[in-house]
């Protein structure tokens, strides 16, 4: 598992948004790496900074206050920071495609279903229109609609959201990426029906062998997906690794306590384990490490001082004092 | 929990139908929405009846058609002994206070311009249920300590707050006027997972301290079990199993309690599960399948599923479940 090649590798990124009323740091020196052909998951609560980490690798932050600041993303040896805006579409949609959390709200409202396939083809492939239809009809027969030869025609509100997500994964997928960012893409479904898109996701994934990066709020989505994965809180990474290591013996107390605070299927217990405490407001962050305030294991020096990653091989690090027996990352 | 005595169980609702009249089109024929079709349970006092279903199923029109704030095509609702079926709008007025709702999202479900005071003191105001305005001034104060906040909150306003609080302002609004009946239509789902427990927890505390009797709505089905003492699954507007909680999750009937439980993902990276993954959406609540509505998504899908719509087949007397395979095999016994 270990010695895959990286396909991505992020060091040191920092995205912040230049807002009226200040400098929101949505990500803070977040450094990870996608093992070519695995499914990194990437979980924190709303406003952790994983969506922003998806937008960073994308370069997605037109038309708003947010920039990289710091950092590289090096994508097949190139640092994707360093290329033009014209270069950075040759890749994306290409090369890194993702889908998004709202199959409604990002699918193109007045375009055809098989227009919007379509467009990814077109834009990034040297093919006319009637060969790009056939691509689409293809590849939405891939992720299972029915009567797809009448879909193609339709518009995005004739379809359920179970479907709508197959159509963003259609298009996501079209043009082959080596890396999919998948941005919460089952919050929005019901049970079962995230069930098929997860069933969809892993098979498209076992055919093509794209690495994934997966991101959701979910610890049971990442445990039944993902190889690795990544905690995010305030803006930072807290915990990576192997995706059983981590669940069969979580090394930071926030993964400990989210794990115990959710409830669990076949488990009966009078009380469920709470992480006091809510997370910090951006802008009032705490001094030391941004969880102390909440945690239940704080020492002093949790409150003064911001722990460092603390790597166990194998890429299992924590940025938690108490794992200080760790290898210190720089 | 259940008591047995005189006092009349809070809610029974018998036959319960809410259909929505819809027209395609201007000249259109008149077709209805089939919301809740013929809904029978009941809650004794004390205890948490927890409803699951998937989007559509008929969930959220429950908890309006309750609440009485849905016209109802027929059936109907006794509260605390009193038939509110046929109640107008000014003969709920005095009924009001003994059904409360908590919402799903507290970013939309206070008022932004009032304070929390204001919020809190609203229902205690329109019942008059105070004497003084230092009555409602105390009197709501109370309350926010019991919902876990503090005295100084009161002068603050909804937006000054983050999610897990607003919805525990909420819960304090819901608690003002010693409801018989809490609704909380999915009170955590808009919720973070370190806050959702806060928020399930606190409503398990308040139940046992003020002996409170909860309709509890969700989709998330760890969650239902977690706080339901009994449970409803929901499919299109009907109920299709019923039981207490341990046997509905230790031995789930209905293959659709089935498929729903066997679709949740665990958190445990080993575990290999069998998956029952549906085919198919919910369908159209306006075209009904005939006979039994799940059939066309069932994998146990039988002749006489597509004809007649199971009647209910009691298994205990607290198990009950609407499904052909279990009155087949009655009759074979």
């Amino acid at each position: 598992m270990t010695d895959r090649k990286n396909i991505l590798e992020v060091k040191n990124l920092s995205t912040y948004f230049f807002t009226d009323n200040g400098v929101v740091r949505a990500v803070e020196n977040l450094s990870f790496k996608l093992q070519e052909g695995s499914t990194l998951g990437i979980v924190g609560e709303s406003g952790s900074g994983k969506s922003v980490t998806a937008l960073s690798i994308m370069g997605l932050f037109k038309g708003t206050t947010g920039r990289v600041v710091e950092g590289e993303i090096i994508f097949e040896g190139k640092d994707l920071l360093k290329l033009s805006e014209e270069e950075r579409r040759g890749i994306r949609g290409k090369d890194i495609s993702m889908i998004f959390q709202e199959p409604m709200t990002s699918l193109n409202p007045v375009l055809k279903i098989g227009e919007q396939i379509s467009e990814a083809i077109i834009e990034h492939q040297n093919v006319g229109k009637s060969e790009a239809m056939e691509q689409v009809v293809q590849i939405l027969k891939d992720t299972g609609l029915p009567r797809v030869e009448s879909i193609v025609n339709e518009y995005p509100f004739q379809l359920s959201g179970g479907q709508r997500q197959r159509v963003m994964i259609a298009i996501a997928l079209v043009c082959r990426p080596k890396i999919l960012i998948a941005d919460e893409p089952t919050t929005a479904l019901d049970v079962t029906i995230q069930a098929q898109i997860l069933d969809l996701m892993r098979r498209l994934k076992e055919r093509s062998g794209t690495s994934i990066i997966f991101i959701t709020h979910s610890l049971g989505v990442v445990a039944e997906m993902c190889d690795e994965v990544l905690v995010m809180y305030c803006s930072r990474a807290m915990e990576t690794g192997n995706v059983k290591d981590v669940f069969k013996d979580p090394l930071h107390p926030y993964t400990r306590g989210l794990m115990a605070s959710i409830p669990k299927l076949g488990e009966r217990v009078e009380e469920l384990y709470t992480i006091p405490g809510n997370v910090p407001n951006p802008r009032f962050m705490p001094k030391g490490c941004k969880f102390a305030p909440r945690c239940s294991e704080a020492m002093d020096i949790c409150h003064e001082e911001e722990p460092p990653f603390f790597d166990f091989g194998g890429g299992r690090t924590s940025r938690c004092w108490l794992c200080s027996n760790g290898r210190e990352v720089k | 929990m259940i008591q047995k005595n005189k006092s009349p169980a809070p809610l029974i609702v018998k036959d319960l139908k809410v259909y929505y009249p819809v027209r395609r089109g201007l000249f259109g024929k008149l077709q209805h929405v089939k919301a809740l079709d013929g809904v029978s349970f009941e809650i004794a006092k004390g205890e948490t009846f927890g409803v699951v279903g998937e989007s559509g199923c008929g969930k959220s029109t429950l908890a309006l058609a309750i609440a009485k704030l849905v016209k109802l095509t027929s059936g109907q609702i006794i509260l605390d002994g009193e038939d509110i079926s046929h109640y107008s709008a000014s003969q709920m007025q005095p009924v009001r206070k003994k059904i409360q709702m908590i919402f799903q999202d507290p970013y939309a479900s206070l008022n932004p311009r009032m304070t929390v005071r204001d919020i809190v003191a609203e229902p205690l105001i329109i019942h008059n249920v105070c004497k003084s305005s230092k009555e409602v001034d105390e009197k709501v104060i109370e309350l926010l300590r019991q919902v876990g906040l503090d005295d100084y909150h009161a002068n603050r306003y909804a937006h000054q707050f983050s999610g897990g609080q607003r919805q525990r302002i909420g819960i304090a609004r819901s608690l003002a006027l010693d409801p018989i009946l809490v609704i909380a239509d999915e009170p955590v789902s808009a919720l973070d997972v370190s806050i959702q427990s806060q928020v399930l927890n606190l409503l398990s505390e308040l139940k046992k301290h003020m002996h409170l009797t909860y309709l509890f709505i969700a989709h998330d089905l760890s969650v239902v079990e977690h706080i339901s003492d009994r449970v409803g699954v929901m499919y299109l507007g009907e109920f299709v199993e019923v039981s207490d909680r341990d046997d509905l999750y230790n031995r789930p009937l209905h293959p659709y309690t089935q498929a729903l439980l066997s679709a949740i993902p665990s958190i445990d990276p080993e575990e290999k599960k069998e998956r029952i993954i549906l085919e198919g959406n919910i369908p159209s609540p306006i075209n009904a399948p005939s006979g039994c509505k799940f059939h066309p998504r069932c994998r146990h899908c039988m002749p006489i599923c597509k004809e007649l719509s199971p009647k209910k087949s009691v298994i205990t007397d607290k198990h009950y479940v609407y499904c052909h395979l279990y009155t087949e095999k009655d009759k074979k016994e």
